[in-house]
């Protein structure tokens, strides 16, 4: 009776003590004396720098950094802490996630400290990803402008001309493997690679997410992203292009047998840092497009947004203005010249090319690439509040396209679906 | 309870059990304070978690989620999901296939040890044990280099014998699968085989002998209906870790095109809560998930039960 009764009376203080410490007791807001102390995340190479450089520049400011892993884990960690309360007040969000992490109240609105110098230094195309739905989510730092990464000497090789047209890189494509029949123009990677998938589109003139009023219109299968898509498909159809996985790409690149890639511009400094040994063999040319006028999108890039719970707004925005729109901040993070950072900001593109040293690619001007491709990129395009379930939905639709064949811009209209079945079961309003 | 003991002096006899009661509570309390802090506890907050869901005002939803209770909705949405229902038969099938497989490869595998020489013993042991302490995510990295045509030793062996590589589809995909997870639990049950075999007496092995049964007689008549417990226990435990599979189908996605992100009823709760942002469908989809893992370990115990009670 005695051990059941302490047992008893042991599993009633544990619960207890369980149950007290799921509750957090919030601290009161106590006065600031000293330096306002800012927590910022970031996965972004260099950040460590950047942040040092402004904080020996900013006594009244200063920001604790945290580097956290990249990807789509980064998402989550954000998430589940803005759950827990305890997310830091700044961090790094790439755009395709901006809307996603609006409507779960994880960004707040930051127009009246951001909207007059987003409208001053950057470019349109680029000032809507962050600026939908009547207000301002987060400030753009670098864009990932499509440009096509080649081996000009194996082209030379092969008597292969740079394309500027999609007909002209299916010939290239048939003309390499006439020459050297181990060798591919590319590869697949796209259709295995959602967000890549989606700037091809984007760069075809497709917008897969509008906003009409008050509600998200969603349409994958549009013409334009049916063409890219058919393309893709039949380059694949027609053995045109590798296949493999990216592991096995990159041996096939370092063999000499992989000979261009589409990208966005921080690719550049990627390829410089894998193959040590082909400096000078590459070269950038603009991603061909369908008629030969230059129209581009964007691959990957990130922005700094602001989290809903921060108690610091004017001063993360203070820290976040510095990061994109200050040259010392280009120069902390691309000082030890291993990055390839296209900034949003124009003006401080010349600031990125000085620091970034173009040996590997011949000493070509790069970023002036960069900034045409930049310039070129299709405006108006918006990423939907469930970009993740969007992404998701096309890689089970590419497997199944993989298994059991059939036509792949087929499923689009499915894709659209499940993405919309989301946002309504979201509670979001949805267009017809 | 009746008192057949003469009770001695009053104040010794509480002093004595009050010391006793404390040190008993002394050593469970760790494992009570861990089991209530990270099983109880959590499983109550998912449960509650269920009945709530996340929503947005109507249009652009800009203006963050909020959480209202929906009681049974979750519910009914996740047993009225294609996915999660499918996701179950996927499962189903992959252990169909592997718990008879892992048992019966476990049990022939101790046997064998059983009547192995010593030192060569010491060796096997070691050798099919050691696959079960690399963590399961690190295993499957190292299977999908090892799936991978152009990388892999194993796929250009199978080109060179003729035969063609290729994951796709629903039976291949479980085979790889399930390739890693035996390679991975094969050691473990050999060894929790082998030492149940060790506590057969070795005079009922003798007379056994005498009787004139061969080795395979007494390993099926003899050896194995007096390990049966053991062996219960252990498909108990393979049966609730099989159903539970998360890890390798999540990493071999982009290798085997048949395994969606949902293949799995881990895997569809993982996507439901951390893609698609809705957690109160993912613990919904837990507990209805907890609940079946229940009936089945119920199932299989009565069954092992009635195993043990006809021998």
């Amino acid at each position: 009776m005695k051990l059941r009764k302490v047992s008893a009376a042991l599993a009633a203080t544990v619960i207890t003590a369980g149950m007290l410490a799921g509750c957090s007791v919030t601290p009161a807001p106590e006065e600031e004396s000293g330096p306002v102390e800012l927590t910022f995340w970031s996965w972004l190479r260099n950040t460590d720098k950047v942040v040092e450089a402004f904080n020996e520049s900013h006594e009244n400011i200063q920001v604790k950094f945290e580097q956290i892993p990249g990807g789509a884990d980064a998402i989550t960690k954000v998430v589940n802490a803005a759950r827990a309360g305890d997310a830091p007040d700044i961090f790094t969000v790439d755009y395709s996630v901006v809307s996603e992490l609006a409507t779960q109240g994880i960004l707040q609105d930051i127009s009246d400290l951001a909207d007059e110098d987003i409208a001053s230094s950057f470019p349109e195309g680029i000032a809507s990803l962050v600026q939908f739905g009547g207000g301002t989510w987060s400030v753009p730092l670098d864009a990932g402008a499509l440009q096509l990464f080649y081996r000009a000497d194996r082209f030379e090789e092969l008597g292969i001309d740079v394309p500027t047209t999609w007909d002209e890189y299916k010939t290239a494509a048939a003309a390499v493997i006439a020459a050297d029949p181990n060798s591919r123009i590319g590869s697949s990677q796209a259709l295995d690679t959602p967000a890549l998938l989606s700037a091809l589109a984007w760069q075809s003139g497709a917008q897969w997410a509008s906003i009409d009023g008050e509600a998200w219109g969603l349409d994958l299968a549009d013409e334009a992203t049916v063409k890219a898509i058919d393309f893709q498909q039949e380059l694949v159809d027609e053995g045109l292009v590798w296949t493999d996985p990216g592991n096995v790409l990159g041996q096939k690149a370092a063999a000499g047998t992989y000979l261009s890639l589409i990208s966005g511009t921080w690719q550049a400094a990627g390829l410089a840092t894998s193959f040590p040994d082909q400096a000078g063999l590459w070269r950038v040319a603009p991603v061909p497009t369908w008629d030969g006028k230059p129209a581009s999108a964007m691959y990957g890039g990130s922005s700094y947004g602001i989290t809903a719970d921060s108690a610091h707004r004017e001063a993360a925005y203070e820290f976040i203005k510095w990061m994109t729109q200050s040259p010392e901040s280009i120069q902390a993070r691309m000082g030890d010249g291993g990055a390839s950072l296209l900034p949003a900001a124009t003006d401080l593109i010349p600031t990125a090319a000085a620091s970034y040293d173009p040996a590997f690619y011949g000493g070509q001007d790069i970023y002036a690439e960069a900034q045409a491709s930049l310039e070129s990129i299709n405006p108006g395009w918006v990423w939907n509040p469930a970009t993740s379930v969007t992404n998701t939905a096309l890689l089970d639709a590419v497997n199944k396209w993989k298994a059991s064949g059939g036509v792949l811009s087929d499923s689009l209209e499915a894709v659209t679906a499940t993405t919309e079945a989301n946002l309504t079961s979201r509670g979001i309003a949805v267009a017809d | 309870m009746t008192q057949h003991v003469a009770r001695p002096a009053r104040r010794g006899r509480s002093k004595q059990g009050v010391t006793r009661s404390l040190q008993v509570a002394f050593f469970l309390f760790p494992f009570f304070s861990l089991f209530l802090l990270f099983t109880v506890v959590p499983v109550v907050y998912t449960a509650g978690l269920s009945l709530f869901s996340e929503q947005s005002d109507g249009g652009l939803g800009l203006g963050g989620t909020q959480t209202i209770f929906v009681g049974f909705a979750n519910y009914l949405s996740a047993l009225t999901s294609p996915e999660f229902m499918t996701s179950f038969l996927t499962i189903g099938a992959y252990c169909l296939i592997y718990i008879p497989l892992l048992m019966g490869l476990s049990l022939v595998l101790a046997m064998v040890l059983d009547s192995l020489v010593e030192r060569a013993r010491k060796y096997f042991q070691l050798s099919l044990y050691l696959p079960n302490i690399v963590p399961g995510i690190i295993a499957s990295v190292i299977w999908l280099y090892l799936y991978t045509p152009g990388i892999s030793p194993l796929t250009d062996a199978f080109g060179a014998l003729g035969l063609e590589w290729s994951l796709d589809g629903q039976p291949q995909a479980i085979f790889a699968v399930m390739n890693i997870t035996i390679w991975a639990h094969l050691g473990y049950n050999v060894v929790l085989f082998y030492s149940a075999l060790q506590a057969v007496p070795r005079d009922v092995l003798e007379a056994g002998l005498i009787d004139g049964a061969g080795p395979t007689k007494t390993a099926v008549s003899i050896k194995l209906p007096l390990i049966s417990g053991t062996v219960g226990l252990a498909v108990l435990f393979t049966v609730i870790g099989a159903v539970q599979l998360f890890a390798e189908p999540f990493l071999l996605r982009s290798r085997a095109t048949s395994i969606t992100s949902t293949w799995t009823p881990n895997m569809f709760i993982y996507n439901a809560a951390f893609e698609r942002h809705d957690f109160g469908l993912a613990a919904a989809a837990s507990v209805l998930f907890a609940v079946i893992i229940g009936l089945a370990s119920y199932f299989v115990t009565r069954a092992s039960n009635l195993n043990g009670q006809r021998s």
